[in-house]
């Protein structure tokens, strides 16, 4: 209990209020079902709040929802990302600042770079676009570095 | 095969130490290097100029070495094709390979070789080379692909502009080539005129004044470096004090308040984009058609998969029933088994002696074992199977097999384009272990040797596997493959946790779906024939031979027995197949083939067979294979993937067996 808890963090009793440090509550030792509990007993009223972080199932649902929300591209943290143009738009080229740098060469050996125009052609399973009469496949990890424009839809083909 | 005989040593003075120095160029008309973007066609017009054919298909990647021949227009000049870049700076072993070449200062003139329809991408690179002060000529090839897509390009202009001969071609026919050949004997110099802010201009007026003479232009080296390429830097540091350049490319970037790098693609960009705004037109064509419709259904995120099966069929109908089925039954039993054999041994028997008999047409003779083995088992199988690849290769499915594929291979720490090096294993792993310098890190390029060598079978057994599996049943051909799949798996999944370093996520280029050009797989299909019947044969009669002399001198019985507990008592095979087994640590595909000939014996029950077949494809391809290895990942690398490699195949070996038995699948 209390492991995934940051050391020195302290929880504060949702029933009365006293905060107290969840690794050390001496309860939680006798317990049986202490080991690889996600709740720590209040030393002062016994109430049992979760603690942060200590529930796997509750750690694997939000990296389900992170993962989600990676492939939506709604995590991007500043204007849209490749990884949310439709297959079939254009898409003008702003930024290539959070693709790694070795990809990011590789792109902008290619011609993709900022103030350029790309084709979306496909978007799953990985990002497909013509830029020139050249086509170039990339992992959407990569697609969601590269910061566009507000996409338009109509697209040449 | 083309590409694996052409050597990294020869690459002199410059940059590079005295003892690479094999053949020294002392003029630039002596030597002409094909430069330029992968998939562009070098190798074609390499070979419409040199007459020597190197191998060529349709996806990047293809050439991984240097290959050299002789012009044949003009005064014997060599011509060096190198393999396609992505650009400057090297990433790949492959790109380092162009950039050592280009930066080692010997005379010569570069020829880039750009693709029509991209003209801008390849003016990028052009302006990159014109730095390095050599005599160059610009090729822009697939021009009629240029023109079908509306690209109108004004080749005398863009001349004009860029100081240095232009010359449309279109190398798979054959056009422009004469002038090309013309062209390069009077190849001028030209500098490009990029206009670089001025701290970058201070940066290399620095450099210049402190590395003096380099063999090659200090400014095109310079600006090569502070793009980032590595192989610049080792050749500027052996000419300046240690952290001279560290501290130069620190005041750089700090008077222009960004990485160099950015500064420097922006400015070609730019000046690239004028090239083209001058010389370039663009009329606008309604793109689409069956191909390109195709290509998209191939990386559909769920046609892909039907596509890919589709192909996979087509190969097994191809290579498996009319290759291992017809065409084997065909010689092995028509050809070989009722006349051509029959007839030898009795005229041998009846000229020579015993053991001059026995050693051509015995049990384990050079001929009745050897050659049979050879030509009437394998030779039709790999022949369907190149014809089948060829066509694959030239098609340019192969780069969207590494889209459909990414998924699969990043459970094992790589990306999609290691698919290509994989299929490529399919016809020679030898090969495949080459290309693998187009991944881009050492880890990467260390997963997929030792998936290679561990469960890629080449052409010639997958057709043996192929043809007796698939005799049994499809169950028997299903449970092999799911098992040796199930152990690439397993075995990649955790050598990727055990070795260092990321993942690199997938960036590849995909080429247009093209309709192969007949006579290229014919030409690719005859020339790996070629070197199948060279390579091969030879080893299958050494390797009988071998055979012979243990059975003469009484050892092959012995060794037989010795290894009993192992065959016989782990694996639940016959006795005879230990001598399989014993010329399979020379080749696997031969070894198969013994295995082969024992089921078309009644030697070997259902299970035995596939208990065989898996064993013996987890075994290590061939000592040719070990062999470009220990050249490739170095000698411990080998060492310890054979170490791993064939105690697995036996461990899974028996264990098959075990399950098989228990299951009673095996029946």
């Amino acid at each position: 209990m209390g492991e995934a808890l940051a050391a020195g963090a302290e929880l504060s009793c949702g029933l009365c209020g006293h905060r107290f440090d969840p690794r050390g509550t001496s309860a939680c030792a006798s317990c049986p079902l202490g080991k690889g509990c996600s709740l720590a007993c209040c030393p002062n009223c016994g109430y049992g709040a979760p603690v942060p972080g200590g529930s796997a199932v509750v750690r694997l649902a939000a990296r389900a929802a992170a993962a989600l929300r990676g492939r939506r591209g709604v995590s991007a943290p500043s204007g849209p990302t490749l990884a949310e143009a439709a297959a079939g738009s254009q898409a003008t080229i702003e930024t290539l600042e959070r693709v790694p740098a070795r990809q990011r060469e590789q792109l902008l050996a290619y011609g993709i770079a900022p103030g350029r125009v790309v084709d979306v052609l496909q978007t799953r399973p990985v990002t497909i676009v013509r830029i020139e009469h050249a086509e170039l496949a990339f992992e959407t990890a990569v697609s969601r570095g590269i910061g566009i424009a507000e996409p338009s839809e109509g697209g040449r083909q | 095969m083309a590409g694996c005989k052409g050597c990294l040593t020869f690459w002199a003075m410059g940059c590079h130490a005295a003892s690479d120095l094999v053949e020294p160029v002392s003029s630039p008309l002596d030597e002409i290097v094909l430069v330029g973007h992968s998939n562009v066609g070098k190798s074609v017009l390499f070979g419409r100029l040199t007459g020597r054919y190197v191998t060529v298909a349709n996806y990047p990647g293809t050439t991984v070495d240097v290959s050299r021949g002789t012009l044949r227009a003009a005064g014997g000049a060599v011509v060096v094709d190198t393999p396609g870049i992505v650009g400057f700076p090297a990433r790949s072993e492959d790109e380092r390979v162009v950039s050592r070449l280009l930066l080692d200062g010997g005379a010569r003139t570069v020829v880039q070789v750009g693709n029509a329809r991209g003209v801008r991408r390849t003016l990028d690179l052009t302006l990159q080379l014109l730095e390095l002060d050599v005599p160059f000529a610009l090729v822009l090839n697939m021009s009629d692909e240029a023109d079908a897509a509306g690209v109108r390009i004004d080749p005398e202009r863009l001349s004009e502009l860029l100081g240095v001969p232009v010359l449309p071609t279109v190398a798979t026919t054959g056009t422009g080539v004469d002038e090309l050949a013309a062209a390069v004997s009077a190849a001028p110099t030209a500098r490009a005129e990029v206009a670089y802010p001025a701290p970058v201009e201070r940066a290399i007026a620095t450099l210049m004044d402190a590395v003096g003479e380099l063999g090659v232009s200090v400014r095109g080296a310079g600006l090569l470096w502070l793009g980032g390429d590595e192989e610049a830097q080792l050749c500027l540091e052996r000419h300046v004090p240690a952290g001279f350049l560290t501290a130069l490319r620190a005041e750089a970037e700090q008077a222009l308040g960004e990485p160099v790098e950015a500064v420097l693609q922006r400015a070609r960009a730019s000046r690239a984009s004028e090239l083209v705004a001058e010389a370039v037109e663009q009329e606008d064509r309604p793109a689409g058609g069956t191909l390109e419709w195709l290509g998209r259904l191939s990386t559909h995120r769920v046609w892909g998969w039907p596509v890919l099966v589709a192909v996979l069929a087509g190969i097994y109908m191809f290579v498996g029933v009319l290759g291992a089925g017809w065409l084997v039954g065909v010689l092995e039993n028509s050809v070989f088994g009722r006349r051509v054999n029959p007839w030898l041994t009795t005229e041998v028997a009846r000229v020579l002696p015993r053991f001059a008999t026995d050693l051509l047409v015995g049990n384990y003779g050079l001929w009745t074992m050897g050659m049979t083995y050879a030509l009437a088992l394998i030779l039709p199988i790999v022949t369907t199977f190149f014809l089948a690849f060829s066509v694959l290769e030239d098609s340019g499915y192969l780069p969207r097999l590494a889209v459909v594929s990414n998924r699969v291979f990043n459970t094992l720490g790589l990306n999609g384009k290691a698919a290509l090096p994989m299929v490529l294993g399919l016809g020679c792993v030898t090969m495949a272990t080459l290309t693998t310098r187009i991944l881009e890190s050492r880890r990467e390029r260390l997963l997929v040797t030792l998936l290679l060598v561990l469960g890629i079978p080449c052409s010639a057994q997958l057709g043996v596997v192929l043809g007796m599996l698939g005799a049994i049943s499809l169950a028997a051909t299903l449970i092999w493959a799911g098992v040796v799949a199930a152990v690439v798996l397993t075995v990649g999944w955790l050598a990727a946790r055990v070795v260092p370093g990321e993942r690199s996520p997938l960036v590849i280029e995909l080429p247009p779906l093209r309709v192969p050009r007949p006579a290229n797989v014919a030409t690719k299909t005859l020339m790996r024939l070629e070197w199948y019947l060279r390579e091969v044969v030879p080893l299958f009669l050494l390797g009988t031979a071998f055979l012979f002399m243990l059975d003469e001198t009484g050892v092959l019985p012995a060794i037989i027995d010795g290894m009993r507990p192992l065959v016989t008592g782990w694996l639940g095979l016959p006795p005879a197949a230990s001598a399989a087994f014993l010329i399979g640590f020379l080749r696997r595909d031969f070894g198969a083939t013994g295995l082969f000939v024992l089921h078309a014996q009644g030697q070997l029950s259902a299970e035995q067979a596939v208990v065989a077949m898996v064993t013996i494809t987890l075994f290590i391809p061939c000592v040719a294979s070990i062999l470009i290895i220990v050249r490739e990942r170095g000698l411990r690398q080998a060492v310890a993937m054979t170490a791993i490699v064939f105690p697995l195949a036996f461990l899974v070996g028996g264990l098959l067996h075990r399950a098989l038995t228990v299951t009673g699948l095996g029946a």
